[in-house]
């Protein structure tokens, strides 16, 4: 390496790929850095296109919303979004079962005990009904009520957050327009050579298509499941967790809304796999999910088509992908955000998260210069956390199960799980505690929705709980549950929040 | 149902720690607990405790403002330690000055010392001013204060309080040598001796902590909350065993990594992987990564890291997005305000 070349600054950022990731990631840059003098290019092509799937999200987009100066009345507008307070899952613990993994709470904890405890104590008496009959969110999804959360944290309406379902399409150009408006240039054409440099083997310049050198001190690779630059060029590798994770094909569709505007996404099981229902303004997004080693493709397509409830508004669209990351994120000066990073099944709306917990920790670590290891083992520690956390949650859905109605899921429930979540699970099973962790996605009340929902019941409960009496114990979990219903009853409805609120996109 | 007994072997304050605890939030129908009170404590002086005292004692239902007065309190800002060549080191509970546009404060004060000479980095420590005037606020006041504390009692008097609590909530105490105390369904003591923490058949060994103050104090408070908080019935209760040893060790390696950050002559040759790290990450561009179950406060983990020396080669980029003057006239204010706010509090 020459003496200077490892020094040299870092001032100039291309962005490869237009799709969700790309235009966050730029956008985030250019909020973020591009005071400080920070160039961004980003380069796409049309004429490759964006996956165009990718339309549920967890709460914490609206975090990254709300650091970037996004408003959200006009972003609702421009990608006809929907709110989104939480997944029910359908046919999971059994066939004909449904629970909603909501975000929030379920009741309110007593004495330090958690409620779900209480509620273990009780399960099966008259009256006590399901876990989730504790939870506003869930109570305001089935009655199709939304409100934004109160800050008073002295009120049960302050124990949820929300998300959003929005138009993948729509998205990302909402994204480029934040990102030019901030400085970025966009570059339209292929991406078809990368040049190295010799010694370092870092990526110091793209010839596009029509002959046009792009050069850059750091490249993101958000070409997705392309994988151009971390994969085609720099070879990272990729760790495959198929193993755990066997479904390897996508078949998706929209279809025209049928019925109320339903705050939730739903994911519905099926004989191999699963499938999503998005609610949007205007369309349903829909998709089967499944594994080509138990189900083929025309029998994946018939069950998504059959379970339509709208007319269909577009051809089917197959996608193939392989669950795992790649083994390292940021290679030399080479980081993948979104599809090109890894991908996880979309059963709990991640990936857009992980794009943002990406573009978060390479702000936080942003290097000055190409002399950056520490930086870049840093930012790979922290993504592999992040990854492996959001993976061992993935595979209790499908492990936690009674089903045994096909190969698939006979395989599933049989499987060996990592060390980590079979930890999680005995100690679970025994008395319903939660191994916590400080870094990761999903918080107690979120194993808590799983587990239980998926019929994972404790054998027992915390000792605490037999110290109050069982009478005065009912009285509190019925009292709660009028107080909940009324609370979620007195919301509005969600179409009707959106309508008065100026979040409904103009019709064409 | 046989009854579930607890013994809990230790010094006046170690089974008052704990047996307090246990008393308000263990105890019930067919449990026992007793404390075998072992002589006094060699140790005299003042008990030092760390932010997490209020949420323990609140559980408990022992305010701590009636403490503070009965045990003679006083609050404490920052723990108190010494290096290994004996240089003072104190590592307040709260950030220096105050985080901007998510980034902390010490990336500005890294960018403007660049820029010109600037007060020490402990001059913006709200918690550090405290911790050194002349007179502490008193509680009422300083609950008022964007800072944390935890308060330092007279050691036996603290003890004693909470024996007492400890016996009026239906715990008893025995006599060490009784043969009473020689066995019960759990036996929960504390080893003195670097000992592992674990929790294992009949027998739960918390490891007692010192060095830094507060130390013994969390260790004490914070293994008792995890026992409470996984409670199962004492005779079938492996996998809460399990994962009680799994925290207690792992956040005596958090400790043991700021323990060998205050002695070791070169941080960034630690093998200690987690501390490696974040003498490296600091050294590199100032941000300190975090692990899961820490027991530091980042602003902690920021002042022991100053203290040996390691000094990050860079300021973060984000911390560039306020122009030269905006950045020198911010924090000449926010040195003023901490210096008036210190002074308001020592007049009132
Ligand atoms: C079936 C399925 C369902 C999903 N559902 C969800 C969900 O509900 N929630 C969620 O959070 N996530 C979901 N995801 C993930 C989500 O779709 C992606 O994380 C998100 O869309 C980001 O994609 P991307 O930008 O990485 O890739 P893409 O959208 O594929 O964009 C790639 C970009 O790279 C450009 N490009 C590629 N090669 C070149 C080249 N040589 N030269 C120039 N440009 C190039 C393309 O033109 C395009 O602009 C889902 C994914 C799948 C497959």
């Amino acid at each position: 390496m020459g003496a200077n070349e490892g020094k040299r600054a870092i001032n100039r950022v291309v962005v490869v790929g237009g799709g969700t990731a790309g235009w966050m990631t730029a956008a985030g840059l250019a909020s973020m850095l591009g005071q400080t003098g920070l160039e961004i290019t980003l380069v796409e092509s049309e004429a490759i296109g964006v996956v165009g799937v990718g339309e549920a999200t967890l709460p914490h987009i609206k975090n990254f919303n709300d650091t970037i100066g996004v408003n959200e009345a006009e972003f609702m507008a421009a990608t006809s979004a929907t709110f989104k307070l939480g997944i029910e899952f359908v046919n999971w613990g059994r066939k004909g079962d449904s629970y909603i993994h909501p975000f929030g709470e379920f009741g309110l904890p007593n004495a330090g005990v958690a409620f779900h405890q209480y509620w273990r104590k009780f399960a099966g008496r008259p009256g006590v009904g399901a876990l989730d009959e504790y939870s506003l969110p869930v109570i305001a999804s089935r009655m199709g009520k939304f409100q934004p959360p109160s800050e008073d944290p002295r009120s049960v309406m302050s124990t949820y957050r929300y998300a959003y379902q929005f138009d993948a399409l729509q998205y990302a150009p909402f994204m480029r327009t934040h990102a030019e408006a901030r400085g970025v240039t966009r570059m339209e054409g292929k991406v078809v050579d990368v040049t190295l440099e010799p010694e370092s083997g870092r990526v110091s310049a793209l010839t596009m298509d029509d002959g046009r050198v792009v050069e850059g001190d750091l490249f993101v690779d958000c070409t997705g499941f392309f994988g151009l630059l971390i994969e085609k060029t720099l070879s990272a590798g990729y760790d495959d967790w198929s193993e755990w994770l066997p479904a390897d094909r996508a078949v998706a569709v929209p279809c025209e809304s049928d019925g109320p505007l339903l705050p939730y996404t739903r994911a519905t099981a099926h004989e191999a796999g699963w499938s999503w229902r998005i609610p949007l303004q205007h369309r349903t997004g829909n998709g089967h999910v499944y594994s080509s080693q138990f189900l083929s493709d025309d029998a994946a397509c018939d069950t998504l088509l059959d379970g339509l409830e709208g007319e269909r508004l577009a051809d089917p669209r197959f996608l193939r992908f392989v669950t795992g990351k790649r083994r390292k994120l940021w290679s030399r000066n080479v980081v993948a955000i979104g599809l090109s990073g890894g991908f996880l099944e979309p059963l709990e709306s991640t990936s857009i998260y992980l794009i943002q917990e990406g573009i978060t920790k390479l702000l936080e670590l942003f290097p000055a210069n190409q002399d950056c290891d520490v930086e870049v083992a840093e930012y790979n520690r922290w993504m592999d956390l992040q990854f492996e956390r959001v993976r061992d949650f993935l595979i209790l859905h499908y492990h936690a199960t009674e089903r045994d109605d096909s190969d698939f899921w006979n395989h599933m429930r049989t499987m060996n799980v990592p060390d980590s979540l079979a930890e999680r699970l005995e100690l679970f099973t025994a008395h319903g505690h939660v191994s916590a962790y400080d870094h990761g996605l999903f918080l107690v009340p979120s194993w808590v929705a799983v587990l239980i929902g998926q019929r994972v019941l404790p054998s027992s409960f915390d000792a605490r709980v037999s110290g109050q009496a069982d009478a005065e114990v009912l009285r509190h979990l019925a009292g709660l549950k009028g107080h909940m219903e009324k609370a979620a009853g007195s919301m509005e409805d969600h179409a009707a929040y959106l309508t008065r609120n100026n979040m409904m996109r103009a019709a064409a | 149902m046989s009854t579930e007994r607890i013994l809990v072997r230790g010094s006046p304050l170690q089974a008052g720690v704990i047996g307090a605890y246990l008393a308000s939030r263990w105890l019930g129908p067919g449990r026992s607990l007793e404390l075998a009170v072992g002589t006094e404590d060699k140790a005299t002086g003042s008990f030092a405790t760390r932010p997490s005292v209020h949420r323990f004692h609140a559980e408990m239902g022992l305010p701590i403002d009636q403490l503070f007065a009965r045990c003679g309190g006083s609050p404490i800002l920052a723990a108190e330690t010494r290096t290994a060549d004996g240089a003072a080191v104190q590592l307040p509970f709260s950030a220096f000055g105050v985080p901007r546009g998510g980034v902390e404060f010490h990336q500005y004060w890294l960018r403007a010392s660049r820029l010109s000479q600037q007060a020490d980095l402990t001059e913006f420590s709200l918690s550090l001013a405290l911790q050194n005037a002349a007179h502490k606020p008193p509680l009422a006041q300083l609950e008022q204060l964007p800072v944390d504390f935890g308060i330092a009692f007279d050691r036996s008097a603290y003890g004693n309080a909470l024996l007492s609590f400890a016996k009026a909530g239906g715990a008893s105490v025995i006599e060490a040598s009784s043969e009473q105390a020689q066995s019960a369904s759990l036996v929960i003591q504390c080893s003195s001796d670097a000992q592992a923490p674990k929790w294992q058949g009949q027998e739960l060994n918390i490891a007692q902590q010192s060095g830094i103050s507060g130390l013994e104090w969390h260790a004490l408070s914070s293994a008792t909350r995890r026992f409470a908080n996984l409670a199962a019935p004492l005779s079938d209760c492996v996998p809460e065993q399990a994962e009680w040893t799994r925290l207690a060790l792992a956040q005596r390696e958090r400790m043991a990594d700021m323990q060998e950050l205050l002695n070791i002559e070169d941080p960034l040759a630690s093998t200690r992987p987690a501390l490696q790290r974040k003498a490296e990450v600091f050294a590199a561009c100032g941000r300190i990564p975090t692990e899961d179950y820490e027991v530091f406060t980042p602003p902690e983990w920021l002042a022991a890291l100053w203290a040996r020396g390691v000094r990050p080669r860079r300021s973060d980029r984000m911390a560039e997005r306020l122009t030269d003057s905006q950045l020198l006239d911010w924090l000449d204010q926010l040195r003023g305000q901490i210096a008036s706010l210190t002074r308001q509090v020592q007049a009132a």
